[in-house]
Parts: structure tokens; C-alpha cells; sequence
């Protein structure tokens, strides 16, 4: 079992992830201690968790805990997770989400409100795109930002995260038809935003 | 495939059920959606506006991870004990263990239970089936209405 080896290692030191091996295969080894593994894990899936944590949380630093703590907990309750009954980037998007949804209880509980930057989304995209297209983007991410919970995560997970109805269903904790429903009512909702903004504009 | 026509109402339903891309449709409801779209510029504005929302939202810039987090995630990730995993592996045996005298109770009380209820209702089946015809009921006189000859006192 290598113990900490990986402690200094930084993004860039990380060792090339292998397509070949596994999200399955590096959670056996994860579960085992290894930590090379689990930087392979890290690696890979570091960015899509990122930006998933950023959308729902809409704050630069809260994303960066959020997908630290998501980490975190994939490496402490390596053991939780169960090869065959839901697949690791499933376990991993629903472990964000919940972790999502503490942090903005703890909030609310101690009566803060969230954190919101829409006007500072820290984005390679966003230097590049043209102005139009960001005060699009901005609009909608205001739109998305103003949907209840879970449809915005619904959309979320089918149009960024690139997964499946059933996988997102899996995330949400509902059953297919209900995120169907959650992508009705929230696509409803964009699409009316969205055309204001263009009869506006 | 569905031959019935779409209202430009369910095309709308269908329309954020489903999503702008009309081959991710059900297939019976593919005919009948093309079928309005070629008629219903109503139909035609609700797709592009769709496929407008969709195109955005999958334009969206895809924030930067911060230089570093990848690092400190890695090196945040501290030997895990041995016996510690165990316990939160296996943490549901003892504690399915402890809850066998709350079962056990539970079964024995409901069990208990039963038999009151079973008792009870083999009174109750017991009085419905006796036969009340061998006993002398009390009348009022002057009832009117009792049988057995009660009209034999007036």
C-alpha cells in the first residue's frame, strides 16, 4: 500500500491516466489505500466536478471546497461505493450534490445567503467569447440561478455533465418520468427566459 | 408510430419533456411532431427556441479549476486506518446485532396482540351465534312491536 508517496505530488506531477484502466478498477485500488489510484481518479474527473460544483454553486471558492470535499469523501468512503449498482461518476456527481445541498443549509440556518458571482465566472470560454454571447451567458446563468434546486441540477447533469436521464434520475434521488418532469418545467422556464431576453435585446 | 395529430400545446409538452433534438423523441412521436412542424409556424418558433436554449446551454463557459486544487485534494488525502474501514464497512453488522432484542420484542408483543384480538372476536362470534329464542326478554307493556306474544298481555 502506498502511504504518501502521492503527498507532494501536484496537478501537473500526476502520472498520465491510462484510458485504459477503469473508473471500477482505480475505486478496487482506491479502496485499498492506494493513492495513486485515487490521484488517477482525481485527475480524471477533477474538472467536470469542478465546473458541476461551480454551477450550483455559482461561487468560485464554495466550488473549490465543494469539489475538495467531494474528493475527500470518495477517499474516506472509498468502501461505501458498490461496483455494478451505479457507476462511479454517478456516485461522484450525487455525492456533490448533497454535499451542495448541506453547505446551503448551513447557510440558511445561520441565516447567510449565498454567494453568488455571476459577474466574475472565472473561464478560459469566457475571455474568448464575444460580448453578445456573454451577456447571453450571463443571462441565462441568472435564469438557471433563479430555477428551484432540482431543476436546475436536472439540467444540470443532462446538458453539462453529459449524462443520461436515467443516471441523472440516479443523482437526484427520483425516478426517470420525475426528471422528466423536473427537464419540462425547467426548460420551460429557460426557454420563456431566453425569449425575453432576445425580444428585449 | 402514432398517426393522430399534435396540438401545438402537447408539441410544447413534448417539446421540454423531451428536448429540441427530435430524434431523441419517442418514435411514435416523432411522425406526428414533423408533421406539425411542417404546417404550425407556432410549432416552428417553439422548436427554435428550444434548440436556441439548448445551444446555450451547452455553450456555457466551463469555469477554470484553480491551479493547485488538484494538489492539495491529492495531498489532503491522509492514510486511512485499517480498523477504521472495517468498522465503517461493517458497522451495520453490530448494529443489526443490537436491534435483534427490539425485533424480538416487537415480534413477541405483536404476537400478543393477535391472540387479544382473535379472542376477542371469538366472543363476539360466540354471541352472534347464540340462540336468544330460550330467553324471556322483559317487554314494556303496551309495546306494540315485540314478538312472541306480547300482544297476549293486553
Amino acid at each position: 500500500m502506498d502511504t504518501g508517496a502521492c503527498a507532494s505530488k501536484t496537478r501537473d506531477s500526476v502520472r498520465p491516466t491510462s484510458a485504459a484502466t477503469t473508473d471500477e478498477e482505480l475505486m478496487a485500488r482506491v479502496m485499498d489505500g492506494d493513492r495513486d489510484a485515487y490521484a488517477m481518479l482525481v485527475n480524471r474527473h477533477l474538472d467536470a466536478i469542478h465546473a458541476f460544483a461551480y454551477r450550483l454553486t455559482l461561487n468560485a471558492e464554495d466550488a473549490a471546497d465543494l469539489a475538495q470535499e467531494t474528493f475527500l469523501r470518495v477517499w474516506h468512503r472509498a468502501s461505501r461505493w458498490r461496483p455494478g449498482r451505479v457507476k462511479f461518476t454517478t456516485w461522484l456527481h450525487r455525492i456533490t450534490r448533497n454535499l451542495s445541498i448541506d453547505a446551503h443549509r448551513r447557510r440558511t440556518s445561520r441565516g447567510q445567503a449565498a454567494n453568488v458571482d455571476v459577474e466574475t465566472l472565472p473561464s478560459q470560454a469566457a475571455a474568448d467569447s464575444a460580448p453578445a454571447n456573454s451577456e447571453l451567458h450571463k443571462a441565462l446563468t441568472q435564469a438557471l440561478s433563479e430555477l428551484p434546486e432540482r431543476q436546475r441540477t436536472a439540467l444540470l447533469l443532462c446538458h453539462r455533465q453529459g449524462m443520461s436521464n436515467r443516471d441523472a434520475a440516479t443523482v437526484l434521488g427520483v425516478s426517470v418520468d420525475a426528471l422528466e418532469s423536473l427537464l419540462a418545467r425547467g426548460r420551460r422556464t429557460l426557454r420563456r427566459e431566453l425569449r425575453d431576453y432576445r425580444e428585449a435585446s | 408510430m402514432s398517426n393522430k395529430p399534435f396540438s401545438e400545446r402537447e408539441f410544447e409538452d413534448l417539446l421540454d419533456r423531451h428536448g429540441a433534438d427530435l430524434t431523441h423523441w419517442p418514435p411514435r412521436d416523432q411522425g406526428p411532431a414533423n408533421q406539425l412542424l411542417e404546417d404550425s409556424p407556432t410549432a416552428q418558433a417553439l422548436l427554435a427556441d428550444a434548440r436556441h436554449l439548448q445551444a446555450a446551454l451547452q455553450t456555457l463557459p466551463t469555469p477554470t479549476t484553480p491551479v493547485g486544487l488538484q494538489g492539495r485534494i491529492v495531498a489532503n488525502a491522509q492514510p486511512r486506518l485499517a480498523w477504521l474501514d472495517w468498522l465503517t464497512t461493517n458497522a451495520w453488522r453490530p448494529a443489526s446485532l443490537a436491534c435483534v432484542p427490539l425485533l424480538l420484542g416487537f415480534v413477541l408483543g405483536s404476537g400478543v396482540a393477535e391472540d387479544t384480538a382473535d379472542l376477542e372476536d371469538s366472543v363476539l362470534v360466540a354471541f352472534a351465534d347464540a340462540d336468544f329464542a330460550d330467553y324471556e326478554l322483559p317487554t314494556e307493556v303496551g309495546g306494540d312491536d315485540g314478538a312472541d306474544g306480547v300482544g297476549d298481555e293486553r
